[in-house]
Parts: C-alpha cells; sequence; structure tokens
C-alpha cells in the first residue's frame, strides 16, 4: 500500500525531528494570563531594544538577494492565456459563498479581533475584516488556484495588519489567524506599488506589483523579474490579486494618499477589539441583575467611542473612582440587542481604559 | 537510567535492558501503538515486539544518543505492519484516517518498491523537513510520526484546530510537490 510505505519512510526519518516534536510544548494558558504575558514580554523587547539602542553602533542595512527561480516561459499568442511555465492556470475546489465568508467571520468577530488585538495592542481601534478575498497561484507543474483556500484580509489604521485564512475540506469551513511577524511591513510594501498578484512557490508567498516586481513577503526581499515575461499579467486573475484600493491601504504613489471620494470599497466587517473578559462581564452584569429576562447575550457590538454626556448614562461606579479615558477622550462601549424587553431598547455598557464598566446608557 | 546505561546492557546481553526500557519508553511507545492500533491488548504487544526487536537489534545498532527515536520507529513498524495485515478484517479508522491523509501526498505514479530505493525517499523527506519552520516540522512530526491527532496536537501546541489542519493540508501538498521535484513521480 503507498501510504503505508510513505508512512514507513516517514518513521526512519532524522532522530532529531522526532526529539524536536517530543519536546516542543505549550501549556494552556487563559486569555488573561496571556494578556498579562504578552504585556510583560512587551515591556521587555522595549527594554531591550532601548537598552541595543543605546550600546549599538548603527548598522548597515543589509540587502539580500532572493532566489527565485520563475523561468522565463513563452507565453501563448493568446493574450487570455495566462501559461507559465508552459502550464495553464487550472482552478481547483468549490469556493465560497458570500453568505458563508459573512456568517463565518460575523460569528467569530469578537475573537478574531480580540486575537488580533492581543498581537497588536489596539483594544478599542477599528478592524476591518474584508470578505472579498484572494485566493493564491500554486507555482509547479500544474500552476494552481485553489478555490478553497481565500485569504481575507485585515487592516488596522490603514495597513495590512493580519489574515484570516479560509479553508475548505469535505464541505467543512475552518479559519485560521496569521499575524504577527514582519509579513504585514511586507506586503504594505508591496502594496505602495498598487496592485498585486499573489502567488506561493515553494513555501514562500510572493506579492507580484504591476512592473514585475516580486516581493518575498515572508523575508521581505524584493527584485525585479527579467522583462521577459510580464509577470504580473501572466498570473493576474481577479481571484488572486488586490489593491491598496480594495484594501482601503493608505499608499503613496504620485497622487499621495488615494482619493477617498472616487474608490468602492469591498464589503468588510469592522470590528472593535475589546478583551473578551469585559465582554464577559457586561454579560454577568446582565444575568446577575435585573435584566435577567434579556436573553439575547450573544454577539454584543463593541464600540470604541467619544464619552457619553453625562445625562445620556448612568454611572455604575462611586463617585471618587477616576473614569480613565483613551486618546480624543473615547471609551468601549459593548452594546446587547434585546428581545424580552427589546421596546426599551438595547442595553449599552460603558468600560474604560481600566477595563472598568463604569456606566450604562439609559433606557427609554 | 540514562540511554546510554540502557544501550550498554543490551550489548552486556543483560535481560534487565528491557525493564529499563519498558520503565522509561514503555508509556511512550504504548502510545504511539495505541494511536494507530486503537486496543490496548494489541498495542501492549506491539510494545512487548518492540523490546524483542530492539533486543536483537542491539548489537550491531548502539542507539546511545537517539534510543526513543529507535524503539519508536521499531513500534510504529510493528503497529502499521499489524494494520495493513489486518485491514481487511477490520477498519481501524485511526489508520485509514491517516493513510487516507498522507496518501495526497503521494506524486500520481509513485510505486515505492518499483522505482525508488527507500533511503532516497527518507533523505527526501528529511530534506523537505528541513526546509520547515520548527513549528511545521513539530505539527508534522506529531501527526505523522507520533500519531497524534488534530486535537491534541492543537492543544499540545496551544494552535487552533484549524490552524493545525491547514498547516498539515498545506504540508502535505508541499510534500508531494517536493517528491515530485525529486524525481519520485511522474
Amino acid at each position: 500500500m503507498k501510504a503505508n510505505d510513505l508512512l514507513e519512510a516517514i518513521g526512519k526519518i532524522d532522530s532529531r525531528f522526532i526529539d524536536n516534536a517530543a519536546k516542543a510544548k505549550t501549556s494552556v494558558i487563559n486569555r488573561k494570563s496571556l494578556a498579562i504575558i504578552i504585556a510583560a514580554a512587551g515591556a521587555l523587547i522595549v527594554a531591550a531594544f532601548v537598552i541595543k539602542i543605546a550600546i549599538q553602533e548603527p548598522k548597515a542595512i543589509e540587502t539580500r538577494e532572493t532566489t527565485l527561480v520563475l523561468e522565463p516561459t513563452e507565453v501563448g499568442a493568446d493574450t487570455n492565456d495566462f501559461a507559465i511555465n508552459s502550464s495553464s492556470v487550472i482552478y481547483r475546489g468549490t469556493g465560497f459563498s458570500e453568505e458563508e465568508i459573512y456568517n463565518l467571520i460575523y460569528e467569530d468577530q469578537d475573537f478574531i479581533a480580540s486575537a488580533i488585538a492581543y498581537e497588536y495592542d489596539c483594544f478599542g481601534q477599528e478592524l476591518r475584516i474584508f470578505l472579498d478575498g484572494f485566493n493564491h497561484v500554486t507555482f509547479g507543474e500544474e500552476n494552481v488556484i485553489d478555490r478553497d483556500f481565500l485569504t481575507l484580509p485585515v487592516c488596522l489604521n490603514n495597513e495590512v495588519v493580519g489574515f484570516v485564512e479560509l479553508f475548505k475540506v469535505d464541505g467543512e469551513i475552518t479559519y485560521s489567524l496569521r499575524l504577527g511577524g514582519e509579513t504585514w511591513n511586507n506586503i504594505n510594501e508591496a502594496l505602495n506599488y498598487g496592485e498585486v498578484s499573489f502567488a506561493y512557490l515553494g513555501f514562500g508567498e510572493l506579492a507580484i506589483a504591476p512592473d514585475n516586481r516580486v516581493f518575498d513577503i515572508t523575508t521581505g526581499a524584493s527584485s525585479l523579474l527579467s522583462d521577459d515575461v510580464d509577470w504580473y499579467s501572466v498570473i493576474h486573475t481577479d481571484s488572486n490579486s488586490y489593491s491598496a484600493e480594495n484594501f482601503d491601504v493608505e499608499y503613496d504613489r504620485n497622487n499621495g494618499v488615494m482619493d477617498t471620494e472616487t474608490f468602492e470599497c469591498p464589503p468588510y466587517i469592522s470590528v472593535f477589539a475589546l478583551d473578551s473578559i469585559y465582554v464577559d462581564e457586561c454579560r454577568n452584569l446582565i444575568s446577575e441583575g435585573e435584566l435577567e429576562t434579556v436573553t439575547n447575550l450573544d454577539n454584543p457590538i463593541v464600540r470604541y467611542q467619544s464619552m457619553p454626556g453625562n445625562i445620556e448614562y448612568f454611572r455604575i461606579v462611586d463617585e471618587n473612582y477616576e473614569i480613565l479615558l483613551g486618546d480624543d477622550e473615547y471609551c468601549y462601549s459593548v452594546t446587547f440587542t434585546t428581545t424580552a424587553d427589546a421596546v426599551l431598547g438595547p442595553i449599552t455598557y460603558y468600560i474604560d481604559m481600566n477595563g472598568t464598566i463604569f456606566g450604562s446608557a439609559y433606557r427609554e | 537510567m540514562e540511554d546510554t546505561k540502557i544501550v550498554d546492557l543490551y550489548l552486556e546481553r543483560d535481560e534487565s535492558a528491557i525493564s529499563h526500557t519498558s520503565e522509561k519508553y514503555g508509556k511512550r511507545l504504548n502510545n504511539i501503538a495505541q494511536s494507530i492500533v486503537e486496543d490496548n491488548f494489541t498495542s501492549e504487544e506491539c510494545v512487548n515486539d518492540t523490546y524483542m526487536q530492539a533486543w536483537n537489534l542491539i548489537p550491531p545498532n548502539e542507539p546511545r544518543t537517539y534510543l526513543f527515536s529507535f524503539l519508536g520507529r521499531i513500534t510504529r513498524h510493528i503497529a502499521l505492519d499489524f494494520c495493513r495485515r489486518k485491514n481487511a478484517e477490520k477498519r481501524y479508522a485511526n489508520y485509514c484516517e491517516l493513510t487516507s491523509e498522507i496518501e495526497s501526498s503521494i506524486p500520481g505514479s509513485l510505486s515505492i518498491d518499483e522505482i525508488i530505493d527507500e533511503m532516497e525517499l527518507v533523505n527526501s523527506i528529511n530534506k523537505f523537513l528541513s526546509g520547515l519552520t520548527l513549528e511545521q516540522q513539530n505539527i508534522f512530526v506529531r501527526r505523522y510520526w507520533y500519531f497524534d491527532s488534530v486535537e491534541s496536537i492543537s492543544k499540545r501546541y496551544g494552535f487552533s484546530q484549524s490552524k493545525v489542519k491547514t498547516t498539515l493540508f498545506r504540508l502535505r501538498e508541499n510534500l508531494k510537490t517536493h517528491l515530485e521535484k525529486g524525481g519520485f513521480g511522474r
């Protein structure tokens, strides 16, 4: 049996791989601990960075050569034929419906936003998860666009900061988050060139700009490909390309920052990350209080908003408590829609930068 | 007892080598076998056979620095062989799942018996693993060497199950491409 033979062969791999896998283990930690660890680690990194700057001489920027192995190929006379390495791009998979994408992101938006917020310490800031994603071309003997892999970009402050990668197997949709590292700087740099097409090459991920400049988005290396082949056009299709305008990314081309009046943005879900612990505390307040008839506790709307006026909310905390507001006098709000007593309107709690629930909106 | 001392006992033909091996690695070996054969009695048999084979293979082998992987390979082989022989009589869910998964990494016309020497294939897989990040390596090895479930891997490393599934899917695709490029197919 072929598969069994391959499993047998894997059984004989170098023992260092086996030892590594035996040693590596991470313990499961809860989110509150995670936040503390991240905060502590962040402080250490900043401290280390400051010390490093203090003790090191300025260092020349190292440049790296890419090791792209794209081979020039003869593209057919038919301009619609986007052949690579003499093989056409073929499609695989069934893809995702707009409804599937929306439902998945909508249902998990709090978790996704929280995960991103932990990574970038951007609680309360607006995150945009674009629902109009892109596939990649995989170079190989066959050049494949797999419709069952869909990458949705996540933007924060007009920059791409992560990807939600949708993945369909046996009809079941799952997703993973790709956050952190230098990848995003590299993608944002590539998007300075406007539109790019994405491709996988071996384990590398490439973004190819219209001028044939290729960015290795994992390492940040970039180089110009030979003019023999217009690689951007060759692999450019609607489903594997994305533009700075699509991302709503600020980019600096001849005309500077794009004109937001004329551009049409693809659909996105706008979320404001708030530590889910605080959302849970809001839920507890509802459950433990007189509002237990409210049954709809799922999917609260979380916002980062200006401080409500004194007559707009009821103060919960002691009057001696000093409410800590964010930049521009902002605070968080968590709003639950209601069912049983909907006539009174939604329930909204206000939370300050300490994570303290300091007030609730009047309901009448 | 340190691995090197246990191996010395094997070399001296001291039967206590087996009890020391069992004491130190019995549980882990049993986990590997259990992941495949799915019943206690058979997995215990696999592990006992492992000790027997280790007794026969040391010497000439002297796995002082890789005793566990040496034993684990034997256990895997015995468990896989058991399932292969018995698969016609009984379907082993984990075994079927694993073989079905790894099937997708096999290039189109690969016929291992006819075309390649197994060591070349092993070398190619080693090379493939060397090109991965540590995280990818660990996920791959935990799944296809230790036969851990996706759930168990996700708990071990603190990843979501979807991340583990996605990573494995990509790794299988990449392994297939890697093997094709290495001449193991077409």
